[in-house]
């Protein structure tokens, strides 16, 4: 009993420690030329003082779509890493075809511009 | 401890494979190819569907009838059977786009790999063997044709046919969906196998969570086939999407989903004929007559042909209630019915259509029967011939297939006591013929609003199209002997 | 209060599909339509894993999984679609999607 709970907070311990060193790296390597309007707020890149009817690009609709497609990948990954211990190899054979087959829709959206920002 | 993988059958799903992987690398070649160059991925196209074909004759000769996948997939002839037609139907619509979309400008874009996507649903439908295997193939075949549907996106009638096929398509997959979940539930499992052994001689065929799940299911199916009172989308999609679409759709998909419904029915629940014979009787009825009635009025000849494909399916729907498992000599008589009636139907229909297609100018599709085909005798005496034919064997007149489909549909269900739909079959055949008719009326004996103009140019694959449907509905009519020994060759659902 | 049986959780996905059911036949919007679709196959979800659990049966879940998954898929095609009519004619109303209609 306490083991698992041991191996939770190594969890926790690891997430918040890997958290913080991409942060860190992050405050390391990226410039840091603050002006007025990069302080703002972030309102997804849109100016936050114009009416509440403004247009959005459809850009964040076509993300959102590929979004939801490749997050739902992960309900198929989350059963076969449980077991994936019995699996074995036809397992990970089987994985990886599907994977593949997911990153020729992940290239054809990329080649067609689909993740072009702006 | 090591889960033992089921085994690796590939080799059972071959026409699938090979389907499912052109379409990926088609998908992928369409990113390098220059937009010149786009006609050659439709011959690639054509080219898969023709390989499936050859593997499937291949594994018509070989073992079986073979369950593979943990007992999802049953490779059995009737499978194989659909799978041609439907593959025929998919080569020939590929053949009827190639020329159309270039001169409608509509682009090809995803066009030739979402129809190989849309293709591989319906093979996977053909050979479903469980609830989950049936309900996924149906999406990935619906998730397509949602597309095609809307693949001309400068025109506001494409897209609103998109969107409605689209919100029905998902409304009924909805039904269906919480049908096979207390299917599910009443019985514990989802195989067709399964199910049908748990059912045989057990208590549960008054379960009503079982009978809610069977009703629930036959309105997701009546939606996805057009039968009426749950037709209400199909006049607005199919005249709404690209003609070349509708054609296909039109007939792949009542193929394939008229199969996995036989399968269903007869392979999983044969116990419950009562009742689904009896929902089914009454949706054939009122299909046949609405769908016929309706197409009277039409003068849009797109809108004709979608309630004259509603009323067909009426016609095979009856072979359908016909097919009870305990009455052998009945039950084959009805099945191959089906299966010989949706091949007639995908040449005859098809044909249809590719003279809709060979009509078309890049600024008019020209869809009214009464101002665009009146007279077209005599400025394209090929075409209006051809259509001609069509429109006969449609409506069922002797030496055409659509006639001999009818009579072996009719004959069974006579067969199997059913005289009240072979009754309003041939009553509203006969209404049929009003409409049918009335395009060739038009054809010959109006007068050309377009005389002026130089007749179209058929290109080479549409001709080929149209040749191809009128050889065979002539042969099925004169000669039914080939396909009907395939079809009843075929009658084998899935033996565990 | 007693304990939760299977017939609980039956009746619960059977109110949110009627629900659904519903909101696709009387709303307007084709985005809460839609909406309303996603319902009902949330609702069967719901009717799947509480059968998988009374059958003890893994069917149940692999069922839900795979129809999480094709309402996924149904999410960003019907989304798409709605992109491309909104570039078009600025409106989700489907009163206003009615060229077809005769």
């Amino acid at each position: 009993m306490v083991d698992n709970y041991a191996i939770i907070l190594i969890m926790i311990l690891t997430v918040l420690g890997f958290g913080a060193l991409l942060l860190s790296i992050g405050v390391l390597v990226r410039p840091y030329k603050p002006t007025p309007r990069k302080l703002q707020s972030y309102e997804s890149g849109v100016p936050n003082i114009e009416p509440l009817k403004g247009r959005y690009t459809p850009r964040f609709y076509v993300i959102a779509i590929l979004f939801v497609i490749f997050d739902i990948e992960a309900i198929f990954l989350f059963p076969w890493a449980v077991a994936f211990d019995q699996l074995g190899l036809f397992g990970l054979v089987e994985m990886v075809l599907f994977i593949v087959i997911l990153l020729i829709g992940y290239a054809y959206a990329w080649r067609r511009g689909a993740l072009e920002w702006v | 401890m090591e889960i033992a993988p089921p085994p690796f059958d590939l080799g059972a799903i071959a026409p699938f494979l090979i389907v499912a992987v052109g379409a990926m690398i088609a998908l992928l070649a369409d990113l390098f190819i220059p937009p010149a160059r786009r006609p050659a991925l439709g011959y690639f196209a054509l080219g898969t569907t023709l390989v499936a074909i050859g593997a499937c004759v291949w594994l018509w000769g070989g073992a079986v009838p073979r369950l593979a996948f943990a007992n999802m997939i049953a490779v059995d002839r009737f499978g194989l059977f659909v799978t041609i037609v439907t593959l025929i139907g998919a080569a020939l619509s590929i053949l009827l786009s190639v020329d159309f979309l270039q001169e409608q400008r509509l682009g090809y874009g995803e066009y030739f790999p979402l129809m190989l996507f849309t293709v591989s649903g319906m093979i996977l439908l053909a050979f479903a063997n469980d609830l989950i295997t049936f309900f996924i193939a149906l999406e990935i075949l619906s998730l397509g044709l949602y597309i095609l549907a809307g693949s001309a996106r400068g025109r506001a009638v494409s897209q609103e046919s998109a969107i409605k096929y689209f919100l029905l398509g998902s409304f009924s997959f909805g039904f269906l969906v919480y049908g096979t979940s207390l299917i599910y539930g009443a019985t514990g499992t989802t195989n067709f196998t399964a199910l049908r052994v748990a059912l045989e001689g057990s208590g549960l065929t008054d379960n009503p969570l079982l009978l809610a799940g069977l009703a629930l299911v036959l309105v997701g199916f009546a939606f996805k086939l057009a039968l009426a009172p749950f037709h209400m989308w199909t006049p607005d999609v199919y005249s709404g999407a690209p003609t070349a679409v509708t054609a296909f759709m039109s007939v792949g998909t009542k193929v394939a989903t008229f199969a996995a419904l036989l399968r269903l029915v007869t392979g999983a629940l044969p116990a419950l004929y009562a009742d689904w014979s009896n929902a089914l009787f009454a949706l054939a009825i009122v299909t046949m007559i609405l769908g016929n009635l309706a197409a009277i009025t039409q003068r849009n000849i797109k809108r004709m042909l979608a309630y004259s494909s509603i009323g067909q399916a009426g016609y095979v729907l009856v072979a359908v209630v016909a097919s009870d498992t305990t009455q052998p000599g009945v039950n084959d008589a009805a099945q191959s019915s089906v299966l010989f009636y949706l091949l007639a139907y995908t040449f005859m229909n098809l044909g249809a259509f590719a003279v809709v297609v060979a009509l078309a100018r890049p600024d008019d599709e020209r869809l009214d029967l009464d101002r665009d085909y009146a007279g077209l005798a005599r400025r394209q005496p090929l075409l209006a011939a051809a259509m001609a034919v069509f429109m006969l064997s449609l409506g069922g007149i002797p030496l055409t297939a659509g006639f001999m489909g009818k009579l072996l549909v009719f004959r069974a269900a006579i067969e199997a006591g059913y005289w009240p739909l072979a009754v309003v079959g041939v009553l509203t055949s006969a209404v049929a013929l009003a409409f049918y008719l009335r395009v060739v009326v038009r054809m010959y004996a109006g007068e050309s609003r377009h005389a002026e103009e130089r007749p179209a140019r058929v290109p080479v694959p549409l001709a080929v199209v149209l040749a191809v449907c009128l050889v065979a509905t002539i042969q099925f009519g004169i000669l039914p002997a080939i396909p009907l020994d395939a079809a009843r060759g075929a009658l084998t659902i899935t033996a565990p | 209060m007693g304990e939760l049986t299977l017939g609980h959780f039956l009746t619960l996905s059977a109110l949110l599909f009627v629900i659904g059911m519903l909101g696709v036949l009387t709303r307007k919007n084709i985005l809460i339509i839609f909406m309303s679709i996603e319902l009902m196959l949330n609702a069967v979800n719901v009717s799947l894993i509480a059968f998988g659990r009374y059958l003890d049966s893994i069917a149940g879940q692999i069922f839900a999984i795979f129809v999480i998954t094709i309402a996924a898929a149904e999410a960003a095609i019907g989304l798409g679609l709605i992109l491309v009519l909104t570039r078009r004619q600025d409106s989700v109303d489907v009163t206003s999607v009615s060229l077809l209609k005769e």
